[in-house]
């Protein structure tokens, strides 16, 4: 269907842009158009039938905007009414009320008069680009919250976890699975004990249906869940500095950094731990191979680094085909919260 | 769901709807004054939420909704 600013004729779709929005109707002459409501403009606000299917002139249908015709597609000619059908079901339809922006709006009306279809354009695309939208969320919780122990899915996994010989690691490896769990199903509405989960052979876990990526550091625990490729890391700026590892950044930075990376990031530990989490992001998210982060240049890629924690003490770099529409969620006991988290090189 | 559920929930739509901004809300936030919400967002976030909780807003009308509390009691209503 296109639309043409045209001499209009019985039973043409017509509408008016008001504002940002159209106004739609059936035209049957100058004196006659049937629309669903009044058009959307403050004059009309407190007009009884301004929520109603009415039949008004031209003038008070297009409040001085331009009219415009629709023209139909061949498809669309043969499923159209004849223009006379299509009138009398609008003119049958006068006072009714039941108006509704997002069900039954002046576009259901004119549809369901000419095709005997009740639909609306923008409520369509409204609902395809939320359903459509790229997610990439990112959940991030204490290690001791979600470290509960018990069995977790699948069974694969579960003997994994439980023939891990180190406590702490043990722990870390049920919180990241448990919080999973949590962030595929919130996210993605994943139905989680009937996700298919395999092992590639580089030793990643992966599902079928989505991707995610897992990270633990200082006692905190990360998990990406996306549509697309997605990777994820953090490191606890604590930690590092406890290690004496910050005071030995310039070393580290000849060994693994590349002439880039050396002048995109400044000695000194946040950059060195933001470029070094974007690099392993980076690697989890191409998912093969073995981490040579001498080879991995954080610079060619478009991860991005955030502070996290109370304290701004941990750094969550994140690597994704949409990561534009990186959120990053923070998990304590049932309460899950959006937070904004401070954005850095 | 928990009422506070349903103000987390409705931040991220918001959030997601605007521009990525995460909005500080309240139960006295006037959706379009304090929220800056205009018909055309106003309408996006009507659909994301009928998406994300699974309801209808068969029965209402843009104008019944000026405050936050007004759109949570009806998704409370609605869920029950």
């Amino acid at each position: 269907m296109k639309w043409l600013p045209a001499d209009c004729s019985f039973g043409d779709t017509v509408r008016v842009r008001i504002g940002s929005v159209y106004h739609y109707g059936i035209f049957v002459s100058e004196d006659e158009i049937i629309a669903f409501g009044l058009p959307p403009v403050p004059e009309y606000r407190d007009r009884p039938e301004r929520l109603a299917v009415v039949a008004t002139d031209a003038d008070t249908f297009s409040c001085g905007s331009i009219i415009e015709k629709a023209v139909f597609s061949f498809s669309e000619r043969r499923k159209k009414r004849t223009p006379a059908k299509i009138v009398e079901i609008a003119r049958s339809r006068i006072g009714e009320t039941g108006y509704n922006i997002i069900h039954n709006n002046c576009e259901h009306f004119v549809n369901e008069c000419v095709f005997g279809v009740a639909r609306c354009t923008v409520e369509e695309e409204a609902r395809r680009r939320w359903l459509s939208r790229p997610i990439c969320d990112v959940y991030i919780a204490e290690i001791g919250e979600f470290a509960r122990g018990g069995s977790v899915y699948p069974p694969e996994r579960d003997r994994e976890i439980k023939e891990c010989g180190n406590d702490a690691l043990r722990a870390a490896k049920y919180a990241d699975w448990a919080l999973l769990a949590l962030a595929a199903k919130r996210s993605l509405a994943v139905d989680f004990e009937k996700t298919v989960f395999k092992k590639t052979r580089w030793g990643r876990w992966c599902a079928e249906g989505f991707d995610f990526s897992l990270s633990h550091a200082g006692g905190a625990v990360a998990v990406a869940v996306s549509g697309g490729s997605v990777g994820v890391d953090i490191e606890s700026v604590p930690n590092f500095e406890k290690k004496k590892a910050a005071e030995r950044t310039d070393k580290l930075r000849e060994r693994f950094f590349t002439e880039n990376e050396r002048a995109a990031y400044p000695d000194g530990p946040l950059p060195f731990l933001s470029c070094w989490t974007k690099k392993e992001a980076e690697f989890k998210r191409r998912a093969r191979g073995n981490f040579d982060p001498a080879s991995l240049d954080a610079t060619e890629t478009d991860a991005v680094s955030y502070l996290v924690g109370d304290e701004d003490e941990t750094v969550l770099s994140v690597s994704a085909d949409a990561v534009g529409a990186v959120r990053v969620f923070t998990v304590r006991g049932d309460a899950v919260r959006l937070a904004t988290p401070k954005k850095i090189n | 769901m928990k009422r506070e559920e349903i103000i987390e929930k409705l931040r991220e739509i918001l959030a997601a709807a605007g521009d990525g901004t995460v909005p500080d809300l309240s139960e006295d936030s006037n959706l379009a004054t304090d929220l800056g919400l205009s018909s055309v967002s106003m309408l996006y976030m009507v659909i994301a939420i009928e998406e994300e909780f699974g309801i209808r807003f068969d029965d209402v009308g843009a104008s019944d909704f000026v405050l936050l509390s007004d759109v949570v009691d009806y998704i409370e209503e609605k869920l029950k």
